[in-house]
């Protein structure tokens, strides 16, 4: 289904008079969007780094910090140019659909006047553009924030597991080190003997306590 | 553990000793001692010197146990057994005993009586020690030449003193000098 737009020139101009004058809504939705991005360091930490937050050092606080900081000043330019620039586009937008109506022009330049929508529409695009481009900057901050820390963890449970390793080897070592040292270091006795299952050959050497093997 | 399982661990464990692999093994179980020392004992070229309890037939006491030890006394490989309980015929696994002790290559001093841990050590380059006597787990490794130049130590340490134990038990003389 086709609107024909130069049949009802003159509700376009209303219409877009009307989308005119709502201008700031639309600019408010910039600011919607942009606010929608969280920007608090603290709670991104908490949403998306959850497990890994113990491994998070300063530099990452720090990168994520600085992305947020770039989308709050975002914000603020945005609320700045607000206040003078798109208010004078919008003002002259709804005064020029007042001034077609008024002398007759609507009429002749018919499906035209729905240019009277662009600043409506870049408004919005505009707004679309930034929040998306901001919002994608932050995911992919967040992302290889998350990707770092990641990789750092791993590599850090392989090196705390290899060290609690050395560590335990090293333990077993001097514990058996220290028990060998105090039985070696101890007064032998006569009757500490090599056994193999061969008996002595030679009489009245002593018996070994170990039992012939049963195989031959 | 599966016949499956025996062998990806045995394929893992001839693949970290091939490639020298520093990798620490934790394991338990007999299974496991069985297949890492057997390998361990395949790839060793020099010494391969053993402390434990009495050469027990859950470990020792494989259908190729006997056979590879055998092999790797004949390639010239310095086999010793250091055993704390000799008499105990019961756990003990015959055929490996009587291979190792035919050759005179069983040690076993009564002051050894109560060491722990049980160790083996191979080339002063693999080893495999028990870490807790409670789980039966050990850890292996196939190529750390610190740990097992230390166990390599204790082992000729342990050695050279049942050996002087020997020495003094068939000489009386020379134990009422000492």
């Amino acid at each position: 289904m086709t609107v024909n737009f130069s049949a009802c020139s003159k509700e376009v101009v209303c219409v877009s008079i009307g989308a005119n004058l709502l201008l700031p809504i639309a600019h408010r939705f910039t600011r919607c969007l942009l606010d929608a991005i969280e920007t608090d360091v603290e709670r991104i930490i908490k949403s998306h780094l959850n497990k890994d937050i113990g491994f998070c050092t300063d530099a990452d606080l720090q990168v994520i910090g600085t992305c947020a900081e770039l989308i709050k000043a975002e914000n603020i330019d945005c609320a700045k140019k607000a206040g003078l620039g798109w208010r004078v586009f919008d003002v002259a937008g709804a005064t020029v659909g007042v001034l077609f109506l008024w002398t007759g022009l609507a009429s002749e330049i018919g499906g035209y006047s729905i240019l009277l929508f662009l600043p409506v529409l870049s408004v919005s695009a505009v707004a679309v553009f930034r929040s998306l481009r901001w919002y994608s900057r932050m995911r992919l901050t967040i992302w290889c924030v998350k990707w770092f820390v990641h990789i750092r963890r791993r590599f850090t449970d392989r090196l705390t597991k290899e060290m609690r390793e050395v560590e335990d080897n090293e333990n077993i070592l001097n514990t058996l080190g220290a028990n060998l040292d105090s039985v070696i270091s101890a007064k032998p006795t006569a009757h500490m003997h090599r056994t193999s299952p061969s008996p002595p050959s030679v009489p009245g050497r002593p018996v070994p306590s170990m039992p012939q093997s049963p195989t031959p | 553990m599966t016949d499956e399982e025996k062998n990806a661990y045995r394929y893992m464990i001839k693949l970290l000793i091939e490639i020298g692999s520093q990798t620490r093994i934790d394991n338990d179980g007999p299974d496991h001692a069985r297949i890492i020392l057997e390998e361990m004992f395949r790839a060793a070229k020099r010494t391969a010197y053993v402390f434990c309890g009495c050469v027990s037939a859950a470990v020792w006491g494989g259908e190729d146990m006997a056979k590879i030890v055998t092999e790797a006394i004949d390639r010239g490989v310095d086999v010793k057994f250091i055993v704390q309980r000799p008499d105990d015929l019961e756990l003990r696994a015959q055929a490996v005993y009587d291979v190792v002790g035919n050759a005179g290559r069983i040690l076993h001093s009564e002051a050894f009586a109560n060491l722990k841990p049980h160790f083996s050590v191979f080339d002063e380059k693999m080893y495999r020690i028990e870490k807790s006597d409670a789980n039966k787990t050990a850890r292996a490794c196939a190529n750390d030449t610190d740990t097992s130049k230390r166990l390599h130590d204790y082992a000729l340490r342990m050695i050279e003193f049942a050996g002087q134990e020997k020495s003094r038990a068939e000489d009386p003389k020379d134990c009422a000098e000492a």
